[in-house]
């Protein structure tokens, strides 16, 4: 298992185990119910998303509709995958930099979160640039792994 | 000027770019398009997925892939199998009785198709069931995953059209269960036509069996019950359901030794797939918003004067053939920005159109050539493409009549929620 697929799976179950702790303490020991565990359940299950996404551009899991996949030739086929991955590459990157972008003025602007725990917004925010470099990274993989592989089969030496 | 946005998605989406993909760059390009700034974009974004109620989805598919890789399924299967495998068919009943309670822990017809797909449809193949039967069964039961509650269809569909989700997941149980009786007397009907065998659970073994079934019962029970009681909101039960499917797959079931860390990443990685898709809809439907189209749209729809059935056979058949590329979160995410004002001009209850919407893709996913669920079966069955559909065909006629009855009868969806809401 990656690294990175340890890390969703841990973020996933602290998030789970705090939800289930909010609504525990919430009904049953109200004395020490917390309002920031609800937002905390939320930055960590967003963060777990946003790192997902890289993993499903690495598994090709991400949802699409492969109507044209099926009925195009295969050399057809593979040329449109890999216009899309062109295209998730350039839009990732493009995110990167916008979330970026949105993660430096909430630094700059101090702002934090509503509840007792004030946490800085821009670790939530931060998730979304993080999610979508990893997300391009993979893009870039797949392209670059594409094209060894078209050198190879046209020099003879692929599989 | 909003034709380009539209055009530009389906375009995107025809070439079989990931969906989020295509939502997240014709909203980007339109951004840019006019005036606006890309960070704008992300943060409209961020500040929509800041909701504890988006967070019940992962938490329900964590519940539903515990239950899945546990064994669970399998025991819920033997245990219905106890009520009603001793009728001719007995296995076919199983498979909707099975998919009704795996649906109430599910939320999807996906996770319900594979989870008993892979039990039953062997299981009736080796007592000679024909294959396109046992593979239509199987799959037509799966559907009930979207209607059944939990629903996660009808959770995005709650956060998108801003309604109570507690009261769509009651609009869903009346025809879900009307689904559900329909496609037990169409097994019936065909297991006295094609003498299908029964088969009985051993004799003694019902209690133990029942015993065992249980636990994997009681989830729905955890997360429904506390919903209605008023005692969890949506994302607790969801957790509680969760943190239960988690403990049972640890302490109860598990058949495979299970990887906790792996599966709840696994888990994740499924939610993220839908999550990502309502991600990059927020700005696409900002951007829907913002042209007018709506209210365009409704205007149009006004002047048509058409009434609210007749409109919603229309857009039955858009999503019908949407919902035959695309997986029911996009059709919902794609249509109802553009829908909601029309459903207000025509007084059309959004709790009812939800039900209506559920059924179209229920009958779209299992629909040739490109229907999802149709993969998942192929996967599962030996029959053949044209068995399979041909197997399929008599419940999609019946998804086809019920779909009707919730278009014609609002009643039908609507009397669950209004009883208990008022």
């Amino acid at each position: 298992m990656s690294g990175e697929r340890k890390l969703v799976g841990a973020l996933t179950g602290a998030s789970l185990l705090l939800a289930c702790y909010a609504a525990l303490s919430r009904h049953l020991l109200p004395s020490i119910a917390a309002g920031w565990v609800d937002e905390l359940v939320i930055y960590l299950s967003v963060w777990a998303m946003w790192l997902s996404g890289g993993l499903l551009v690495c598994q090709g899991a991400h949802v699409h509709a492969d109507i044209l996949e099926r009925v195009l030739p295969p050399r057809l086929a593979a040329l449109l995958a890999r216009a899309g991955a062109v295209l998730g590459l350039a839009f990732c990157a493009l995110m990167t930099y916008a979330g970026a972008l949105v993660v430096a003025l909430s630094v700059q602007l101090g702002e934090r979160s509503d509840s007792a725990l004030a946490l800085p917004l821009h670790w939530y925010y931060s998730g979304f640039p993080v999610g979508m470099a990893l997300m391009a990274w993979r893009y870039w993989r797949s392209l670059w792994d594409a094209g060894g592989k078209s050198d190879a089969a046209a020099s003879g030496s692929g599989p | 000027m909003i034709l380009l946005p539209i055009v530009g998605l389906l375009l995107l989406l025809l070439s079989g770019a990931a969906v989020y993909l295509a939502l997240g760059a014709t909203s980007a390009l339109a951004f840019l398009a006019s005036g606006h700034a890309l960070p704008g974009l992300a943060q409209l974004i961020l500040d929509r997925l800041n909701s504890g109620t988006l967070v019940a989805v992962p938490f329900f598919v964590i519940a539903a892939t515990f239950m899945q890789k546990s064994g669970a399924a399998h025991a819920l299967v033997e245990a219905a199998n106890a009520w009603v495998g001793r009728f001719r068919g007995g296995l076919a009943l199983v498979s909707v009785l099975a998919a009704t309670l795996f649906s109430a822990i599910s939320g999807s017809s996906t996770a319900t198709a594979l989870a008993l797909g892979a039990i039953l449809i062997p299981a009736m193949r080796s007592r000679h069931y024909p294959e396109p039967f046992a593979a239509g069964i199987v799959g037509a039961s799966a559907t009930l995953g979207i209607l059944i509650p939990p629903s996660l269809v009808l959770i995005v569909y709650g956060v998108v059209a801003d309604e109570s989700i507690p009261q769509l997941f009651l609009a869903g149980v009346a025809p879900g269960l009307l689904l559900a009786g329909l496609f037990m007397a169409w097994a019936l009907l065909c297991s006295r036509q094609g003498r299908l065998p029964a088969h009985a659970a051993p004799p003694g073994a019902w209690l133990r069996l029942q015993l065992r079934g249980l636990p994997a019962a009681s989830i729905p029970l955890v997360a429904l019950g506390g919903i209605y009681s008023g005692v969890l909101t949506i994302t607790e039960a969801a957790a509680a359901a969760a943190l239960a499917a988690v403990l049972l797959s640890l302490f109860v079931y598990n058949q495979e030794r299970i990887d906790v860390l792996d599966t709840l990443a696994e888990a994740m990685q499924k939610s993220a797939a839908i999550m990502m898709i309502v991600a990059f809809a927020f700005p696409f439907a900002h951007v829907i918003a913002v042209s007018g189209a709506p209210a365009q749209f409704a205007a149009w729809v006004g002047a048509l004067e058409v009434g609210p059935s007749a409109f919603m056979l229309l857009l039955s058949a858009v999503m019908l053939a949407l919902g035959t590329i695309l997986e029911a979160v996009s059709v919902i995410l794609i249509t109802l920005p553009v829908v909601l004002p029309a459903l207000h001009e025509l007084r059309i209850d959004p709790i009812h159109y939800a039900v209506v919407v559920i059924v179209n893709l229920g009958i779209a996913t299992l629909t040739p050539p490109i229907g999802l669920s149709l993969f998942v079966l192929r996967s599962l069955s030996p029959a053949s493409f044209a068995d399979l559909v041909r197997g399929l065909a008599p419940f999609l006629a019946l998804m086809l009549f019920l779909l009707l009855l919730v278009i014609f009868f609002p009643q039908l969806s609507l009397w669950l929620p209004q009883a208990v809401y008022g």
